[in-house]
């Protein structure tokens, strides 16, 4: 079915295929050439900065320095460019211009990284970067300066992520804090970065990120590939990507997993998953994710397994909870009244008593009126926030059952399960598209629609796959090993394997029980793989 | 590829099919909200006063009101919380579809809780009347069934004391039967179930009104026996018991006992375990009863100590004595009735089924003549909070 429309949207985009002129010419060594042809690339654009200078004396060599003013540090640039290029110069003697890139490079500039560049797009594109240009006249090359500095967010604990103890940092808008902040956590020469620029025209850099060793080669160059498929016009968030790479794009349940945090990525990273960052946003995609996955807080493993595993299974409730029981409660009221007890039943009868609406209509339209105070309580400024829960917490709790519009039960019932909805924010989306499917089947089937509906849903779900490894894996396929982090979150020193069907190259995470961590064997396996 | 699209084939056709079968199976036609019901809780069966057919009587509950007296915010005047409804025709399923001549809302059944047969019902054979019930998906198969000497349609309307529905006062009554087990609650199951059996006969419990302080509540009163489906005779309080011990529904209840040296005791029965055996011996039935019983001392009217080992066993031994009373007076009443009420017959269905096929004609015969034997293990257990009794003096010398 959906694949259907899939290979129509293929094709049409096929049709239209044109590529982008691509322009790899060469610097030319004069000077001018130079400039016009930058100014004419960029425009009139006033953050553009032309710095000429003059090196040297005998012979004097005129150049000019470029930047983007903001993108790059004003005190590496003076301090460590401008000024060594005007006064440490003066001892220069009978220098050939040929050599006198190389002799800059090597005893004038006290910038870090330094490149040569013969042409003119990467040259534009690392000016676009935060990188300063040098040209000299005379020259057919520039000089690419490492410069780069811009205002920053600082490090936060994400907001979607909260979690009571353990590492409260999360990842930022930069990519380059973000690996750092990875590589803090994971001090391993295995871990690697692959970096590539997606974007066709925004030129995002986008990085694969996974630990040598112990990630399935197969997995890697299958995400390389099916980035390098990727052909984009702009990359501003993960889900740019996430949307182009997933296994089915047309489930209404996450293929590629997200998060902000680096503690959850290691965590991800060392049982053989792939992650992939991308710059200019917090998020990080890591692949290949199961379903269980979003149901595991990265509290579960801070906090005792015990109470983990408590929380864990309340998480479970509170999902079948979220997606059934206004459903539930839609087909027992209009089909199946002679299974509710008797008291129960008189009960909510006396509540709903003279309300003009089917069930099913009262469920839907206070369903609706929820999930817009909701939206509206996320866009709102914070201030105006208040007002909306008043208005809410009023107008839809009290007023619409004095009012005799809807039976004070199914306020309870959507107010239940509207917070049950947030218990498992990784599936918030997925959560509210089946509540409402389900709660239609319920009005027009009763309890039989809601059979239909999760035979249809398992049906769905066991076809699901998230770059080869089924999606409700190790349920189904059942790899009974893995179940002691699903099922359950056994205490961490009875986790010695990695979940079998993801970390199969390099099973071992470390010896049963709590004897003293000998982990030579450990060591020893990752030795030999990374060579 | 070649497999993978029939996969894909098999998967879209089963897809169909499930499709499919959710629009031909159900849908919104069987569809009744909760507001579009008038909900039954309890319902009476009599004759009708013209002509023959029944007179059926329903007990609805008006939710509204119901929840307005206890929650406060009520509004709509001074209306009961329940509406008795009377409809009649010439069976019962025909008078319950003629309620809807009178009810502006659907019927709905699957919630009642007990049905009251009037005597002159079950005078006339019960499951004529009864087969309605078992066969409509609609009523349960655990609603009570109560014979009453008053008319149905008092018993639906009467004040029930804490309750306010007078049909849910009496599942509540019927519930607390072990307090006493002085009474014998029949679910409809029941008593089809007896019927089914050939030689036993059925019992149910009795319900009537009586008028105190100008109101009429409800009274539980003895059991009524029913046999080959027709009311014959009663059993009152302590027969019932007797019944109940041979067939081991005693799950509680008191029993008092006149002491020797004057005064009385009470005992609380904690449990007790019967073992029948029927036999077909010299030409006559034998059957042998065994109870063993565990009771604590609940009361006494006497200053005697009645916590000595010696004391105990004159207990137990007048304990022995009363229960054995009990289950002989039932005993007399059966034979008188010539109803089998103890299930003797059955037992020998069950384990001597040749017997019973030559016996099974003139049950009725070998049934009053059968040889009872009774043999009781009383067991007193407990004092309650105390060692010796609150008045309890020891006399000075």
């Amino acid at each position: 079915m959906f694949k259907f429309l899939w290979r129509k949207l293929r094709l049409a985009h096929l049709r239209k295929k044109n590529p982008l002129p691509r322009m790899y010419r060469e610097l030319s060594p004069d000077l001018e050439v130079n400039l016009t042809a930058i100014r004419r690339e960029l425009g009139a654009s006033p953050d553009l900065i032309i710095r000429r200078i003059t090196v040297g004396s005998a012979p004097a060599t005129t150049g000019a320095l470029l930047y983007i003013d903001g993108l790059i540090d004003q005190q590496i640039v003076h301090r460590d460019i401008i000024s060594p290029l005007l006064n440490g110069e003066k001892g220069r003697k009978g220098q050939d211009s040929k050599g006198l890139l190389e002799y800059l490079v090597r005893q004038v500039l006290s910038v870090g990284a330094v490149k040569k560049e013969p042409k003119f797009e990467p040259v534009v594109q690392a000016l676009l970067e935060g990188k300063t240009v040098l040209f000299l006249d005379g020259q057919a090359e520039a000089l690419l300066l490492a410069t780069e500095g811009w205002e920053k967010r600082a490090i936060n604990e994400p907001d979607a992520e909260r979690i009571i103890l353990g590492p409260h940092e999360g990842f930022t808008e930069n990519i380059r804090i973000n690996t750092a902040l990875l590589r803090r956590k994971i001090t391993n020469p295995g871990l690697h970065f692959e970096e590539m620029k997606l974007g066709r025209r925004t030129r995002t850099t986008v990085a694969i990120a996974y630990l040598k060793g112990i990630v399935n080669e197969k997995l890697v160059a299958e995400v390389r590939s099916r980035l390098k498929r990727v052909n984009i016009d702009l990359v501003l968030d993960a889900n740019y990507l996430n949307e182009f790479i997933s296994d089915a794009p047309f489930s209404i349940f996450p293929t590629v997993g997200f998060t902000e945090r680096p503690d959850v990525t290691a965590a991800k990273l060392l049982e053989g998953r792939v992650a992939i960052f991308v710059d200019g946003t917090p998020v990080v995609s890591t692949v290949p994710v199961l379903l269980v996955e979003s149901f595991q807080s990265p509290d579960d493993y801070n906090f005792p397994y015990y109470y983990a595993t408590f929380i864990r299974w309340f998480r479970y409730i509170s999902f079948v909870l979220a997606v059934l029981a206004p459903a539930l409660f839609v087909a027992l009221g209009s089909y199946h009244q002679e299974l509710i007890p008797t008291p129960l039943l008189i009960t909510i009868k006396s509540a709903t008593e003279g309300t003009p609406f089917p069930l099913v209509v009262e469920m839907v339209m206070m369903g609706a009126v929820f999930e817009i105070i909701r939206e509206a309580g996320v866009r709102l400024a914070r201030p105006v926030g208040q007002t909306i829960s008043i208005v809410g917490a009023l107008v839809v709790g009290e007023a619409a059952v004095t009012a005799g519009l809807v039976g004070a039960p199914t306020i309870i019932v959507i107010a239940i399960t509207a917070i049950a909805t947030f218990v498992v924010p990784d599936l918030l989306g997925p959560g509210i598209i089946l509540r409402l499917f389900f709660t239609i089947l319920a009005g027009v089937f009763g309890a039989y629609g809601i059979l239909i509906g999760l035979l249809f849903i398992l049906l769905h779900l066991t076809s699901l796959r998230s770059f080869g490894v089924p999606y409700l894996s190790p349920l189904v396929p059942l790899s009974p090993g893995d179940l002691k982090d699903v099922l359950i979150r056994a205490p961490i020193w009875a986790m010695r394997t990695r979940p079998r069907l993801i970390g199969w190259s390099q099973p071992e995470r470390q010896p049963f029980g709590f004897g003293s961590s000998g982990t030579e064997e450990g060591e020893e396996g990752e030795a030999e793989d990374g060579g | 590829m070649a497999d993978d699209r029939r996969k894909n084939r098999i998967f879209r056709g089963s897809l169909g099919l499930l499709l499919l079968s959710l629009v031909l199976s159900g849908g919104c036609w069987d569809r009744r909200e909760l507001e579009t019901l008038a909900v039954v809780t309890g319902m009476g069966l009599n004759y009708a006063a013209q002509g023959d057919g029944y007179e059926v009587a329903f007990q609805i509950v008006r939710a509204a009101q119901l929840q307005s007296a206890s929650g406060g915010a009520g509004g709509g005047g001074e209306l009961k919380p329940v509406w008795i409804l009377r409809s009649t025709g010439p069976t019962v399923f025909e008078a319950v579809r003629n309620a809807t001549f009178q009810s502006s809302r659907r019927l709905f059944l699957s919630h009642n809780q007990v049905l009251i047969i009037s005597e002159a019902v079950a005078k006339g054979g019960l499951l004529p009347a009864l087969e309605f019930f078992v066969r409509d998906h609609e009523p349960r198969n655990t609603q009570w069934l109560l014979l009453t000497p008053d008319e149905p349609v008092e018993i639906l309307d009467a004040a029930a004391g804490l309750e306010r529905v007078s049909a849910l006062a009496i599942v509540d009554l019927m519930k607390q039967y072990q307090l006493t087990s002085k009474i014998k609650p029949v679910y409809l199951a029941d008593y089809i179930k007896t019927r089914i059996e050939k030689t036993t006969a059925n019992t149910l419990p009795i319900i009537r009104i009586y008028e105190t302080a100008g109101k009429k509540e409800l009274l539980l009163d003895g059991t009524a026996i029913l046999k080959e489906d027709r009311l014959v005779g009663f059993l009152d309080h302590k027969e019932t018991r007797g019944l109940l011990w041979v067939l081991g529904e005693v799950r509680g209840g008191v029993i008092t006992v006149d002491l020797p040296g004057g005064g009385k005791a009470t005992f609380e029965i904690f449990d007790a375990i019967p073992k029948v055996k029927v036999e077909f011996k010299e030409g006559r039935v034998q059957v042998k009863i065994e109870i063993k019983e565990r009771a604590g001392l609940g009361a006494q009217t006497t200053y005697a100590d009645l916590s000595t080992p010696e004391q105990f066993k004159k207990l137990e031994n007048l304990q022995t004595k009363a229960i054995e009373d009990e289950i002989r007076a039932a005993l007399a009443k059966a034979k008188a009735y010539k109803a089998d009420i103890f299930g003797f017959g059955e037992y020998l269905y069950k384990h001597d089924h040749r017997t019973w096929q030559r016996l099974q004609k003139e049950w009725e015969r070998y049934f009053v003549d059968a040889q009872v034997e009774i043999k009781i293990e009383a067991m007193v257990e407990e004092l309650g909070l105390v060692t010796r009794p609150a008045t309890y003096r020891e006399l000075r010398k």
